[in-house]
């Protein structure tokens, strides 16, 4: 499947979402989409840490944190206007990805996945115990409504587009990088090290942009984050949050943007979906993701085109 | 002129080059022969940077490399390939050789993210030079959008080259470029070869297929355990009874 497949699809999931958010008036069904959008942001960026240039990284909720607490912090404490607190943040947290790439650039794969986890995990522990900025587990932290110049723009559907404007840009940004110059650095990274430095690319480098801009995006995410939930506390940027990323991105299609968008949307949708089995909700949960990761290896996305690729024409040779 | 002077590299106990000094000339193919565990590898990696040498200093026209990391040395006009394949498998074989377009594209990292129209302008450059460098190495258009691990080895080896010449190299390292080749497909990389060293490139070419080595080079250096033995032009060295001694040898010395 062509790039320009996955880019078509992209844009389709992009539109599709404002006619979702405007064909219900119910806030509890805007927020789950809003949550959807902010996760998929979050995707996006691990989508272009590991599938396109096989970068581990189960440290992505500490990004998330600092989008979160760093919004947070200026806005309550100096007031800064809201959308300047969330770009700051997003920086702030790209300053971060780009710092810590550096000492784990000799590792790969398991190793790197242990380093990271490590990272997230101090992270963690991190926003639980600095209280004067985090609020910690109890009583967590409290983020006014969101804003725009003054004017209350908190209300689901503002921040529906506030949210879909920020992803729109994360795709625009990730579609340029997959097919030209950054994109064939990245899989060069991935595919054969040795051959990527002999023809003058800076390993070291370009491990360090894809972690910059892997917590750029997930940072961004964490911004919104804050205002759309309004109250939070550090349990959220866990060791979970991490891993459910890395399931967005591997349910969807490790290899495409479409496929983090698709994945993010699943894994935010489904456990609400399953709410109705109760007491067995994890179990459903788990037994579906085990079920599409046994007969759909490379992810939702891949696996239905291929499934319709096989259907189509054998329907028509009937 | 790209020179090694007195360059040794130990591992560990092994004594993998021992003062090895060797030049290769512009416009020219060097050979570097020897038998197996002679160091061959050893010294191409040391001059494209993947293994830093202990002592002795490498030299591109009168500046050192020694020490300097491969994107480095690569920037530094030293291309390379390698003995086993290294190839951007998941990427259409025009990718891969467009890949290394990417060194010398001076398009600010903003542009590239949002495509500006410098960002356009020097990705159609990138793949329309991808395309001149197929047609020169005789990789065929039907080629060009296939993956390019699917390539036939042979193809595969010449991909690799053009992936280097797209660097524009002053300087190209082959190891074992005709290992897994047919006896034509061989033929064929000795007249490219011929056709690049014309052109001003200077080849340094590691190679067991002795004939492949005879018929196209100017100079050789033959290498056993780590130092070089002899150099001169391909019938000097033949004539070398030190050589005969390494490859067949003191039985066959005489």
């Amino acid at each position: 499947m062509s790039s320009a497949i996955d880019r078509r699809l992209t844009l389709l999931l992009l539109a599709l979402l404002p006619v979702l958010a405007w064909s219900t008036d119910n806030n509890f069904h805007k927020s789950i989409l809003v949550f959807g959008v902010v996760n998929a942001i979050s995707a996006v960026g691990l989508c272009l840490m590991l599938g396109l240039a096989g970068q581990i990284s189960l440290g992505q909720a500490a990004f998330f944190g600092i989008g979160a607490y760093v919004t947070g912090n200026l806005v309550t404490k100096l007031g800064v206007e809201p959308v300047l607190a969330i770009v700051a943040a997003a920086l702030g947290a790209m300053v971060l990805g780009w710092a810590i790439s550096r000492p784990l650039s000799r590792l790969h794969d398991h190793y790197l996945a242990m380093a990271t986890l490590a990272f997230g995990t101090v992270m963690y522990i991190g926003f639980a115990n600095a209280r004067d900025w985090t609020g910690g587990l109890d009583p967590g932290m409290s983020v006014p409504k969101f804003t725009v110049f003054g004017h209350d723009t908190s209300s689901m559907n503002a921040l529906f587009v506030v949210s879909w404007i920020a992803l729109a840009l994360a795709v625009f940004v990730a579609n340029n990088i997959f097919g030209h110059r950054i994109g064939r650095t990245l899989r060069a990274l991935k595919m054969s090290s040795p051959a990527a430095a002999s023809v003058g690319i800076d390993v070291v480098q370009a491990k360090a942009f894809v972690f910059a801009i892997g917590a750029l995006l997930t940072g961004l995410a964490g911004g919104l984050y804050a205002f759309v939930a309004r109250s939070f506390n550090a349990g959220v940027f866990g060791v979970g949050y991490s891993i459910e990323l890395l399931m967005m991105v591997v349910i969807g299609s490790l290899s495409r943007v479409s496929g983090a968008i698709t994945g993010a949307f699943i894994i935010t949708v489904l456990p609400i979906l399953f709410d109705r089995f109760e007491d067995y909700r994890t179990l459903v949960f788990g037994v579906t993701m085990v079920l599409i990761m046994k007969f759909m290896p490379t992810g939702l996305v891949d696996g239905l085109f291929s499934l319709g690729a096989r259907l189509l024409p054998s329907g028509r040779r009937e | 002129m790209l020179a090694t002077r007195d360059v040794s590299k130990a591992f560990g106990g092994l004594k993998a080059l021992s003062t090895v000094s060797v030049q290769i000339a512009p416009g020219a193919i060097t050979a570097i022969i020897g038998p197996n565990g002679a160091g061959k590898t050893t010294l191409m990696n040391a001059i494209s940077g993947f293994v830093a040498p202990d002592v002795g200093d490498i030299t591109v026209n009168g500046a050192s490399i020694a020490g300097r990391r491969p994107h480095e040395v690569c920037r530094k006009g030293v291309a390379r390939t390698f003995q086993n394949l290294q190839m951007f498998s998941e990427m259409t074989v025009l990718e891969a050789v467009a890949t290394g377009r990417h060194l010398h594209r001076r398009v600010p990292i903003y542009a590239e993210l949002l495509m500006l129209p410098a960002a356009w302008r020097a990705e159609r450059a990138a793949l329309a030079d991808a395309r001149e460098l197929l047609a020169l190495i005789e990789v065929g258009e039907s080629y060009w959008e296939r993956r390019a691990g699917d390539l036939p080895y042979g193809y595969q080896r010449r991909v690799e080259i053009a992936r280097a010449l797209a660097t524009e190299p002053a300087y190209l390292l082959l190891d074992e470029p005709a290992a897994g080749l047919n006896d034509e497909e061989t033929a064929a990389l000795g007249r490219t070869l011929g056709q690049l060293a014309a052109r001003g490139l200077g080849i340094a070419l590691i190679e067991h297929d002795i004939e492949l080595v005879m018929s196209v080079s100017q100079q050789v250096f033959v290498m056993d355990t780590g130092a070089v033995i002899s150099s001169g032009t391909p019938d000097e060295v033949r004539a070398d009874p030190a050589v005969v001694r390494a490859y067949l040898g003191d039985a066959h010395a005489a």
